[in-house]
């Protein structure tokens, strides 16, 4: 009897050692599966640059132009050199021919898309299609594109690009990465497989998305027509949450990380870490977004709110100086900065004048109220972005001090259907003004907050289809003007790049101007240089 | 022979004294011995704290004073600002409302689900016993903070009640469990039958009869849910799906730890973490004391 128990014992010991010796095998197995294929992929990881950008979903050029990948795995007829001015890429060299407002490519030759296949004009041609004829394209750059009439390809290597009417713009928008005509043609754009796996004429090719360790794998592309990068590969890790990229720094899981001010500060005087601080265009405001009752009813009370904000402060603060106070949208552009737009400085006895004479009266509770309306609204504002939850806090207490309701609502992913009144925005034009084009005319590809007003569409019309430099810059400091007197837009600051590396990475040039999310530090990685 | 059988007298040797048992008034100190006093002490002290948070808080808890980012405790902020510059002395106090009244409201809902399904499962018969205790042992089986989580999402934006409500709906089991089987016990008294004999109505049979019987049995279940209420909220809030960011809580401090740790402002961690760390403890070594009680006087039967 005892021995059958003891059988019986034993063999349940036996089960269970089994069970756990086989989930550890699986376990291991995958682990040094895990590490065998990143040994696989980098023997040496002495010349791979690990960066830990944003969280991305797709890779396409003409889904996301102000993200990293796309520019490195594509490349566009024009690129935009140090200095921020387009030059000659894809396309060897260009005519203009102002008499028919025509834009004449000539292409380099001996492209090869990074599967091999040949890139020829009707790869451009059918990019600026896309971009100008696909109705089912749902993308925030297609109202740059508008002035295109047609795209033409009468051989190989070349391209005719005729325009409707004179674009300031047109060549930096040229910049846009061109798509495989024979591996996205018929495809749906928006959803394609492509995005995950896409293939360009770029200085790096795709190599794998590791969806599930959050990092993409690029490697650079020796068939490029250009310089060839130094860096071998290039590991991108999707990591949205500020406080993670600044702990991967510190870890040595990265060696690159754009960070908030502050975090970047404590790289500062450390040992094996430089600190590249660049300036940006990009600027952090509350945008309202008129789609929602209230702001139609109330627009015209947003830019008084900008009184009640001591911005100085919470550059001081939140950016630990590293920014600016904004005014205007592209203040710190070349074409900008009309100091006449500065008409709202702190100044909460203002506030209160200028409010009584909008109509609004406080209530008991402290709260202006209108018609029977409470002035309170809601922002939306993506919970794992620090810095841009901060500044909607002090704004948010600075309004309410001087008797406005702003609620900060924190989501994990932005609800447009929710009907939130706004969210804490950020947008930067850092090449040419008319980047704003899209953002600020009525019913522009990029005007999601559904802003109007007739003298800046006029406005921003003009300075895109005039020649003349001086005249645009008298424009678009008009439009600055105009824009501060009736915003859709509480501006608060612009923020600097804050980049930090390891020691040994070198060649990083902060001459050009970063765009929003610092965007664009990779514009010279051909150049750079890894030793760790 | 008579007198001696007299049970007026006894018989008694030489030198004989009666013996007068001396009753010693126990001393203060007995009485306290074994009584958690220290806890006692410094539950009241943190709980007065929070109730006048306002005379206590010397600067707005929910201001943000700019000049004055990242200061390590000093003679104006008694327990530093944070990278906002917010006082943690004066959250502290605010934010202990928040989570003490977490803790007091789900443990009311606790009690108020748990006890009522507790004794109508031990006075029902076998089967709806059976089918009740299943149930509730189902719903126990699943991990708390998943069934927390579920709930959170589905409700989404919190405040105080709805967090209260969420931790108390998913935390009764152990409680149900518990009282029916303390009223398993007492359900065949005679005290119980009569009552019921008599038809009287269920909720006057739990009130006079069954709760008062096992009341000091489930005092530490009912106490130590108070600090599991409140550490789940602190978890809840760490990880960014408990109340939202203007609404002060210990919890809600502990979430800016993260920021902290990679800003080296160790106190911002470190004072709420302390105050969290030491009210949880003391309701705990109350509770504990309580579960000692009532042993002991199951021992004694």
């Amino acid at each position: 009897m005892i021995g059958k128990k003891a059988i019986k014992g034993f063999s349940l010991l036996l089960a269970f050692c089994l069970l756990f010796s086989l989930a550890a095998c699986t376990g291991s197995d995958s682990q040094t599966g895990g590490s065998a294929s990143a040994a696989g992929e980098s023997e040496d990881l002495s010349n791979t640059l690990v960066y830990a950008g944003e969280s991305e979903s797709t890779i396409n050029p003409v889904l996301n132009n102000h993200d990293e990948l796309p520019d490195l795995i594509f490349s566009g007829l024009m690129k935009y050199d140090g200095s921020g001015t387009p030059v000659c890429d894809l396309a060897e060299r260009y005519d203009y021919d102002d008499a028919t407002l025509t834009y004449t490519f000539r292409l380099r030759s001996g492209v090869k898309w990074h599967d091999g296949k040949e890139f020829t004009a009707d790869d451009v041609v059918y990019t600026y299609d896309l971009l100008t004829k696909d109705k089912s394209l749902s993308s925030t750059i297609t109202s740059n594109y508008e002035d295109i009439v047609s795209a033409a390809a009468p051989d190989k290597s070349t391209v005719v690009i005729r325009l409707g009417k004179y674009n300031a713009a047109m060549l930096d928008y040229f910049t846009i990465g061109i798509l495989p005509k024979h591996l996205t043609e018929g495809q749906d754009i928006n959803t394609m497989a492509f995005n995950q796996a896409p293939v360009g004429t770029g200085r790096y090719r795709f190599v794998k998305w590791d969806t599930a360790g959050g990092r993409i794998i690029l490697e650079r592309n020796s068939a490029y027509y250009g310089k060839v990068p130094n860096i071998e590969r290039v590991i991108y890790k999707t990591v949205a949450v500020e406080s993670t990229k600044a702990t991967m720094l510190q870890s040595g899981e990265a060696d690159l990380a754009w960070l908030n001010a502050k975090y970047a500060d404590t790289f500062r005087g450390k040992d094996g870490y430089q600190n590249i601080d660049f300036k940006t265009a990009d600027y952090r405001g509350i945008s309202m977004d008129f789609g929602t009752k209230f702001w139609q009813e109330n627009g015209d009370s947003i830019g008084v709110l900008n009184y009640a904000i001591d911005k100085e402060a919470i550059v001081k603060s939140v950016l630990a100086g590293r920014g600016l106070a904004a005014y205007s949208p592209i203040q710190l552009n070349r074409l900008g900065g009309s100091t006449a737009a500065d008409i709202y400085p702190y100044n909460l006895n203002q506030f209160a004048q200028q409010m009584a004479k909008l109509g609004w009266a406080k209530g008991s509770d402290g709260i202006y109220e209108r018609r029977g309306e409470k002035f309170h609204f809601t922002i939306q504002v993506r919970d794992y972005e620090e810095e841009r939850v901060d500044i909607a806090n002090l704004c948010a207490s600075q309004l309410k001090a001087a008797g406005v309701d702003m609620e900060v609502v924190l989501v994990t992913k932005f609800d447009w259907k929710a009907g939130y009144n706004g969210f804490l925005s950020g947008y930067a034009a850092q090449f040419d003004p008319d980047m704003f084009y899209k953002n600020y005319v009525t019913g522009a590809s990029d005007n999601t907050m559904k802003y109007s007003n007739a003298r800046v569409d006029q406005l921003l019309s003009e300075g895109r289809h005039t020649k003349d430099e001086s005249k645009r810059k008298q424009i678009y400091q008009e439009f600055e003007d105009v824009y501060a007197q009736q915003p859709g837009v509480v501006l608060v600051a612009f923020l600097d790049g804050c980049y930090v590396s390891i020691k040994g990475l070198d060649g990083l040039d902060t001459t050009r101007l970063l765009g929003h999310h610092a965007v664009g530090v990779l514009w010279n990685i051909e150049e750079w240089t890894l030793s760790k | 022979m008579a007198e001696i059988n007299d049970p007026r007298f006894r018989v008694v040797g030489p030198g004989w004294k009666e013996h007068q048992p001396v009753i010693q008034k126990p001393t203060l100190r007995k009485r306290l011995k074994g009584k958690p006093i220290p806890a006692l002490i410094l539950l009241l002290l943190i709980v007065a704290g929070c109730v006048f948070s306002g005379r206590l808080a010397n600067h707005d808890p929910a201001g943000f004073y700019l000049q004055h980012l990242n200061q390590a405790p000093n003679s104006e902020f008694y327990f530093g600002t944070d990278s906002l510059g917010r006082d943690i002395y004066s959250m502290i106090w605010y934010g202990g409302r928040i989570s003490l009244s977490i803790g007091l409201m789900s443990m009311a809902i606790i009690c108020i689900i748990g006890i009522p399904y507790g004794c109508i499962s031990g006075l029902a018969n076998t089967r709806v016993d059976a089918i009740m205790m299943r149930i509730a042992e189902m719903a126990s089986s699943i991990p708390n903070l998943l069934t927390v989580l579920l709930l959170v999402s589905v409700i989404g934006k919190q405040n105080t009640f709805t967090l209260s409500f969420i931790i108390g709906i998913t935390g009764w089991f152990p409680l149900a469990r518990i009282v029916r089987s303390e009223v398993r016990q007492i359900r065949s008294s005679e005290y119980v039958l009569a009552a019921r004999c008599m038809g009287i109505s269920f909720p006057n049979i739990m009130t006079r009869h069954l709760i008062p019987n096992f009341v000091s049995s489930i005092l530490f279940v009912v106490i130590s849910s108070i600090s599991s209420s409140m550490s789940m909220e602190s978890t809840l809030s760490f990880l960014g799906l408990g109340l939202p960011v203007d609404v002060i809580s210990w919890g809600s401090m502990l979430s800016l730890a993260n920021r902290a740790l990679l800003l080296d402002t160790w106190w911002v961690i470190i004072i709420p973490g302390v105050f969290l760390l030491v009210t949880l403890n003391c309701i705990t070594s109350l509770g504990n004391f309580y579960r000692k009680e009532t042993n002991k006087k199951h021992s004694n039967l």
